[in-house]
C-alpha cells in the first residue's frame, strides 16, 4: 500500500493512540510548526520521543493500533532507541527521532511544549533550534520563515504569567 | 489635586488589540511610504501566518501535508540509524542534491 499524505483523521488517531498508550512524545519539525499554523507544506510527520525501552514499547503498540505493520526490525530499532527511525510503511510516512539535533533533553523540551487539541507539540524555539543545528540546506531555507512565524505566533499567543510554584511543578512533572 | 495631563498621545486601543480585529489584508501604503519590496514580502508572509493560525487545525493539516515520491528515500519501507550522524551521512551520500539534505558547505 502506498502511503498517502497525512490526513487529519490520521493525525487525531495517532495523537489518541499515543495518549492511550501513555507515549512520552512531541511532534517536532516542520510538520509540528504546520500544526501551529506555519503556512508551509511538508510530507511527513516527525515525532521526538523519550528514549526508554518502555516508551519504545508504547510507541510500537500505538503505531500498530493506527495501522502501521511494523516488523521485528522496526520494533527492535524503536525499543532500542536508535537516534533516528524512518518508517515508510503505510498509512503515512513517520520519522521517530530520539535525539534531534540542537535539543539537549526530552524533559526540558517537554516542559516548553504546547498542548493543542490533544497534540503535544514542541515549542517553536525548539523546532527552530533543531533545524538550525541540522545545518541542511532545506532546513536553513526554512529558518527565516520559521523565525518570522515564531514572532507572529508568540505575539498572538503571549504566555500567561505563571507563578514560581507552577513553573516548579511543571519542571518536576517533565523530569518524571 | 493635580490636573490630568491631556497632552500625552491617546492610546489607540484598536491598534493594541489588533489580534482581535477582523483580518485586514494590508496596511495602507501611505502609512509606510518607505517600505521596500522585501518589507512588503514579509508583510504578506505575516498575513499568511495570521490567516493560517485562524484556520481550524483540521484545515491546517489538510493544506499542510502533501506527499510526493522521493527518489532513494522511498525505496524501502523502513530504515534506522543508531546515531544522527549516521543518518546525515546516509542522506548526503544517497539522496539527490535537489532534495536539500546536504549541508551548504559541501
Amino acid at each position: 500500500m502506498t502511503p498517502s499524505g497525512f490526513q487529519s483523521e490520521q493525525a487525531v488517531q495517532l495523537a489518541r493512540a499515543f495518549d492511550e498508550e501513555g507515549v512520552d512524545y512531541l511532534f517536532i519539525g516542520k510538520g509540528a510548526a504546520i500544526l501551529l499554523g506555519f503556512p508551509f507544506v511538508t510530507q511527513d510527520i516527525d515525532v521526538f520521543a523519550d528514549r526508554t525501552p518502555e516508551n519504545g514499547r508504547r510507541i510500537v503498540r500505538a503505531l500498530r493500533k493506527v495501522g502501521f505493520a511494523l516488523g521485528s526490525d522496526q520494533e527492535k530499532a524503536i525499543i532500542a532507541g536508535n537516534d533516528f527511525v524512518q518508517i515508510k510503511a503505510a498509512p503515512f510516512d513517520l520519522d521517530v527521532i530520539f535525539a534531534p539535533d540542537g535539543i539537549s533533553s526530552f524533559g526540558e523540551a517537554k516542559s516548553r511544549s504546547i498542548l493543542l487539541e490533544g497534540f503535544r507539540i514542541a515549542s517553536l524555539r525548539d523546532i527552530i533550534a533543531s533545524k538550525r543545528a541540522s545545518g541542511r540546506e532545506k532546513d536553513l531555507l526554512d529558518l527565516e520563515y520559521l523565525e518570522r512565524f515564531r514572532q507572529e505566533y508568540e505575539r498572538l499567543h503571549a504566555p500567561a504569567l505563571r507563578s514560581a510554584s507552577a513553573i516548579a511543578l511543571n519542571r518536576a512533572h517533565s523530569k518524571r | 489635586m493635580t490636573e490630568r495631563d491631556d497632552t500625552r498621545p491617546k492610546r489607540d486601543e484598536a491598534a493594541i488589540n489588533e489580534a482581535q480585529l477582523p483580518y485586514r489584508t494590508a496596511v495602507p501604503e501611505e502609512f509606510f511610504p518607505l517600505r521596500t519590496p522585501e518589507d512588503r514580502g514579509w508583510e504578506e508572509f505575516r498575513d499568511q501566518c495570521r490567516r493560517q493560525m485562524q484556520r481550524p487545525l483540521e484545515l491546517r493539516i489538510k493544506y499542510g501535508f502533501c506527499r510526493r515520491i522521493k527518489p532513494a528515500s522511498d525505496q524501502i519501507s523502513m530504515r534506522a540509524f543508531k546515531t544522527m550522524a549516521e543518518y546525515r551521512a546516509w542522506c548526503e551520500e544517497n539522496l539527490p542534491d535537489y532534495l536539500g539534505f546536504k549541508r551548504p558547505a559541501q
